[in-house]
């Protein structure tokens, strides 16, 4: 009789064999432990097994004091004490040996075990849990103990293996944003999810403008029209507006949000602190430029986790794990996925420099569905425009969203424009967006700072209310007009058609699938227009230059017709002018900062005088649209455009 | 021999395990590729027709993720930018595909086509417009040869491989790890390998020296030939013209159909250009086969639904100002010259005109035999379908002419770019012109067929190809200017 013979008996064939055996002696020493449950089954063997590595694999017996110790769990460490005697079976009332942990042990305490000697050095016993009948279990003393110490050593592995797992599942398993309580401070630096699979290890994002110092205009972020807000103490904060943070698998990661397009500034004189403004178009902002630089980086021979990873140690922004993650895989992924972004953003090589405060809003949802961008017609190629401002959405439900009215689903337009902040169906973050979303509902544009001439406005309300009403609005408020939020004909308002032309119908059914998967989410309200939408004019002295494509740099130019309006003149600066309302256009450059020059027509050569495709300056012009008011008149309007 | 109890045990357990497993797995599997959804409701019949399935899913529904993701994987296979919409679909606002295509859960969603893929068309008064969608009528600007090839070629590029599609499909949706997982080891496999088998089947369409469709066309009878009859293949070459599918009633006749030569007599009447088909059931439902539809009893009665549809669906009215002084002159000239073949309920409407009459191009009619009819009545029989038969017949179809402003170009080949033209004697008819391009020709009666917007977005067709020549049909011809223009006003009506 051995135990794998044991191991192959029934339940009642055990019990049959325990009944008929004498109890033996006491054991003496260490005897190997096998539990005995589902006897008889493939399931034992199992059970066995999963009891032997994890919980208990034997008995050491002192005969002469009449006590054992169990060895358990995966170190087989000495644990958990029994005495040892004979007395009557509670199976058979005849005698057995009793294993009785009820005065020695806590936990065990209502365990008593029943051994029998059923061959010489082999004990079969029986477990009662009170006076239930529990499992079978056996104790050998015919062969050698298993090694205690390759039993120790696997275990460790073991168990230091799953401390690792744990940990680097902990770890690679983060999904936090930073979060923000004040809406306004959310919206300038909350994530809109971008950031998932965007985004940029704020490591990388912080050390590139110093090792690519060459490819930036100046030092730092700032020197792209970057706005650094102040902290308590003054200095900086750590990261511009309109860039969002979150650690993702591990690694802190940032990316761009809403208000990189849609915070701007602006200054009462050259001296003065930049008044930050949230909802106004980023007046200084150069996205194409940074989109630019951070190509340029990774096609650099400097992006390497060499030359990285020693700026990132200075820094301190990363731990041993990180840094060896970002220079294994994570700086070639970045610039893998940044070489697609610059592959698919081609399109920004067939248009005119944007420069500050413009992007081309409706190419890049064609590079996004990857079509084939070098076959678009030449009417489709430029379709840079102004950033919006983005206050009182409530009003705006239902009118026609975008400068050519394409759309008028303010929460689908708000999903549109949040793949401009990498954030896709997947990865969009919508408790986020929700609060972005319902704090632009009624977040409105502060009142005009500088003194307004009362009774020069009064003249220019009339004014404003036959000429200008019935397409923006009553006022800053009020957007009630037959035509508000209405798309008039590009024959009639004549302005720059590109942008226009660069949204085609193929690309308006496209994005019918964009959202598909997420029922309500779909994109369903986008349409081809032939015009550009009417809006309302709130805040509009934050909103210079003004027409969608930024082509006039004030009010007052505005009002004139187009071949009186200025030919080229400069963006980004943000002094206020009071006198035309709008930003100051005539400064080239501050403290070795340049701006950017715009030009709305060729200066020369065989094209000398035309506009220049998605710049013109012309439209929206003629009597109708009040430039051919007199001076005084016109300068009455724009009095009371500055109650806005 | 007897089992002892323990080995008894021991197989019923391992017995009752596998049943288990065996069970889940079943069901796993039914519910990941067998499990039926209900479709979508419709708000009507005409969106029915244009977005509902005819149960073409089951057997040639494309995964809907793949579907999706292919032209973002493979611009460079498509014609131009706008996916799906550069074959020339039809796409309407607002919608999630294109028309003609349908979407169904049959364990995971699943895009097929349907009738509307070549049977609703646009038309635009002017460049700067929001097409508008005619329901039934000719897809006159859908290439489907390119759509098909395009999927083909997707299948057989490297690129279609599973980290690919997954990595695009990543940017739109994120599949479950199960999901994930069927669709790397089973899914996009098996799509690739049924993309590729279909090459196979339409290898008769790319060969040397047979003419493209182009838009608005297909080769309708030797797709029958060789993929309903699997027939070898022959020399010939039939592109022909989508047909309007509206008002069908007027082309339905009287009298039993037995395929003799007797029936035309006894009042039946005909489909299909040349005449091949006698019942307007018959061609509903081969074509619905055609696009992989699954017989059966919800088959049949999808096939009903669409009959009594299109029978009463109307043609368009003629959306711009008609002289109805001038149409009514022209009245009496059709009345003359057209209606004998072209009035429903006229003797020879809906019957083929002999093709030394009508003297068209006649290799479309030549694709289609008396073999290849026996033999597609066969295999639909074996189906359990019960419809009259096909016939082979010598001549070419005299259909009736509502909403022929639509229709164009026209006869069978659509080698007369417009209905003015119809009326030139055939040495007059332009040679090359651009098809495919929906803004109206107002002055022509038909679609802008050589500007400059036309040539780029158009197909070309050249009358001297095989199959596409503009000859015959001398009707009308020698009338006088006069008379033909206020023919042509009058066609407006129609």
């Amino acid at each position: 009789m051995n135990k794998s013979q044991l191991m192959k008996m029934s339940r009642e064939q055990l019990d049959e064999l325990f009944t008929q055996s004498e109890a033996g002696d006491l054991p003496d020493g260490e005897g190997t432990g096998t539990a005995v449950v589902c006897p008889g089954t493939l399931c034992a063997k199992i059970m066995a097994w999963l009891v032997r590595w994890f919980w208990w694999q034997g008995k050491i017996f002192n005969a002469q004091e009449g006590a054992l110790r169990n060895r358990i769990t995966p170190f087989s460490l000495k644990a958990i004490k029994a005495k040892v005697y004979k007395a009557p079976s509670w199976l058979d009332e005849k005698e057995a040996i009793v294993l009785d942990y009820s005065k020695t042990s806590f936990l065990a305490g209502k365990i008593r075990d029943e051994i029998r000697e059923v061959a010489p050095g082999l004990y079969l016993g029986k477990v009662w849990w009170g006076r239930k009948r529990l499992i079978d279990f056996i104790v050998s003393f015919q062969y050698e103990p298993a090694g205690k110490f390759r039993r120790r050593v696997i275990a460790t592995l073991g168990l230091l293996l799953v401390i690792a797992g744990v940990w680097l599942y902990v770890r690679l398993n983060t999904d936090r944003a930073v979060t923000y309580n004040n809406p306004i401070d959310h919206f300038k630096y909350g994530s809109t999810g971008g950031e998932r699979g965007s985004g940029i290890p704020y490591s990388i994002f912080k050390v590139l403008p110093r090792v690519f110092r060459d490819l930036l205009p100046g030092d730092g972020y700032a020197s792209l029209g970057f706005i650094y807000e102040k902290d308590a103490n003054g200095n900086p904060k750590d990261l511009p507006v309109g860039f969002s943070k979150r650690n993702k698998m591990g690694v802190d990661r940032v990316f761009v949000n809403c208000a990189i397009c849609h915070v701007g500034t602006v200054r009462d004189t050259p001296d003065s602190e930049p008044r930050i403004i949230a909802g106004m178009p980023s007046n200084t902002v150069n996205l194409e430029a940074f989109t630019r630089f951070l190509v340029a980086c990774v096609k650099d021979e400097r992006f390497t986790a060499q030359r990285l990873g020693p700026e990132i140690e200075k820094d301190g922004t990363e731990d041993w794990f990180n840094r060896l993650a970002l220079s294994l895989v994570g700086v070639s992924l970045m610039r893998d996925r940044l070489l697609m972004v610059g592959d698919r953003f081609r399109f920004l090589n067939d248009e005119p420099e944007f420069g500050p405060g413009r992007f081309d809003t409706f190419n890049s949802p064609k590079a996004l569905l990857n079509f084939p961008l070098d076959k678009l017609t030449p009417e489709e190629k430029i379709g840079v425009c102004d950033f919006p401002s983005v206050w009182r959405q409530r009003q705006r439900e239902g009118m026609w969203l975008h400068w050519d009215g394409n759309n008028n689903s303010v929460q689908e337009r708000n999903r549109s424009a949040a793949f401009g902040t990498g954030a896709t169906p997947p990865t969009l973050d919508r408790d986020n967006i929700k609060l972005i979303e319902e704090w632009l509902k009624d977040a409105a544009s502060p009142a005009y700072p500088y003194a307004i001439d009362q009774a020069l406005a009064a003249k220019g309300e009339p004014l404003y209310a036959q000429y200008c009403a019935s397409c923006h609005g009553r006022n800053g408020a009020d957007f009630t007009g037959e035509y508000v939020g209405k798309v008039t004909d590009i024959d009639k308002i004549k302005t720059d058609r590109w942008r226009l032309d660069s949204y085609s119908f193929n690309l308006c059914v496209n994005q019918n699938t964009l959202y598909a998967g997420y029922e309500d989410e779909r994109f369903r309200h986008f349409r081809k227009t032939f015009g550009y939408s009417n809006q309302p004019l709130d805040g509009v002295w934050l909103r210079s230059p003004y027409l969608h494509n930024g082509s006039v740099p004030t009010l007052r130019d505005l009002l004139e017709p187009s071949d009186k309006r200025p030919k080229e003149f400069y963006r980004g600066y943000s002094v206020f002018d009071s006198k035309r309302v709008g930003f100051v256009s005539g400064v080239a450059e501050e403290k070795g900062r340049k701006f950017f020059l715009y030009r709305t027509r060729y200066a020369e050569g065989q094209h000398a005088g035309e506009c220049i495709p998605g710049n013109g300056n012309c439209g929206h012009e003629g009597p109708e649209y009040g430039t051919s008011l007199t001076p005084e008149e016109k300068d009455a309007i724009v009095e009371f455009l500055k109650t806005f | 021999m007897s089992l002892s109890p323990r080995t008894r045990k021991t197989i019923l357990t391992i017995l009752a395990a596998i049943l288990i497993v065996g069970g889940l797995l079943a069901w796993f599997a039914w519910y990941k590729f067998f499990r039926e959804e209900p479709e979508q409701q419709f708000a009507n019949e005409a969106e029915r027709f244009k977005y509902g399935s005819i149960g073409a899913e089951n057997t040639r529904g494309i995964p809907y993720w793949i579907w999706i993701v292919l032209p973002r994987v493979f611009p460079d296979l498509t014609p131009g930018p706008g996916g799906y919409k550069s074959f020339g679909l039809v796409w309407e606002e607002g919608k999630e595909l294109p028309v003609g295509f349908t979407k169904r859960v049959i364990g995971i969603p699943r895009v097929a086509n349907n009738c509307a893929i070549c049977h609703t068309g646009t038309w635009r008064s002017k460049p700067g417009e929001t097409p508008h969608v005619v329901t039934t009528a000719p897809s006159h600007t859908a290439d489907m040869q390119g759509l098909l090839r395009f999927l083909i070629n997707t299948a057989k590029d490297p690129r279609f491989n599973a980290d690919t599609i997954l990595g695009e499909i990543d940017q739109m949706t994120e599949l479950s790890f199960i999901d994930r997982q069927l669709y790397r080891f089973l899914i996009i496999p098996a799509t690739k390998k049924a993309l590729i088998e279909q090459e196979g089947q339409l290898a008769w369409m790319n060969r040397p020296g047979f003419p493209d469709w182009g838009k608005g066309r297909d080769d309708p009878m030797n797709l029958t030939k060789y993929f309903m009859t699997s027939m070898a293949y022959d020399n010939s070459t039939g592109q022909a013209d989508f047909p309007s599918v509206w008002n069908l009633k007027v082309r339905k006749g009287a009298g039993n159909i037995d395929g003799s030569p007797e029936d035309e007599k006894r009042g039946v009447r005909f489909l299909n250009w040349s005449c091949d088909t006698p019942a307007v059931r018959s061609v509903i439902m081969d074509s619905a086969l055609g696009l992989g539809a699954q017989p059966g009893a919800q088959f049949l009665r999808r096939m009903e639904e669409l009959d009594k549809f299109l029978s009463e669906w109307p043609a368009p009215k003629y959306p711009f100002t008609i002289d109805d002084a001038l149409a009514k002159t022209g009245a009496g000239i059709y009345d003359r010259h057209c209606a004998d073949c072209h009035e429903p309920g006229r003797p020879r409407t809906n019957t083929p005109i002999p093709i030394d009459e009508i003297k068209t191009d006649r290799e479309r009619m030549d694709t289609w035999i008396q073999a290849a009819a026996d033999e597609a009545n066969r295999r639909v029989k074996e189906m359990g379908i019960n419809r009259p038969n096909m016939v082979k017949q010598e001549g070419y179809q005299s259909p009736p002419l509502d909403g022929i402003w639509m229709r164009a170009p026209y006869l069978h080949n659509g080698s007369v770019p417009n209905l003015k033209e119809m009326l030139e004697p055939e040495e007059k008819r332009t040679k090359v012109f651009y098809r495919g391009y929906d803004v109206y020709d107002k002055d022509n009666v038909g679609f802008i067929t050589n500007d400059d917007a036309a040539k780029k977005t158009g197909w070309k067709h050249d009358v001297n190809e095989r199959g596409n020549g503009n000859k015959g049909h001398n009707y009308g011809t020698g009338l006088s200017a006069e008379e033909k223009r206020a023919l042509l006003e009058y066609m407006k009506t129609l």
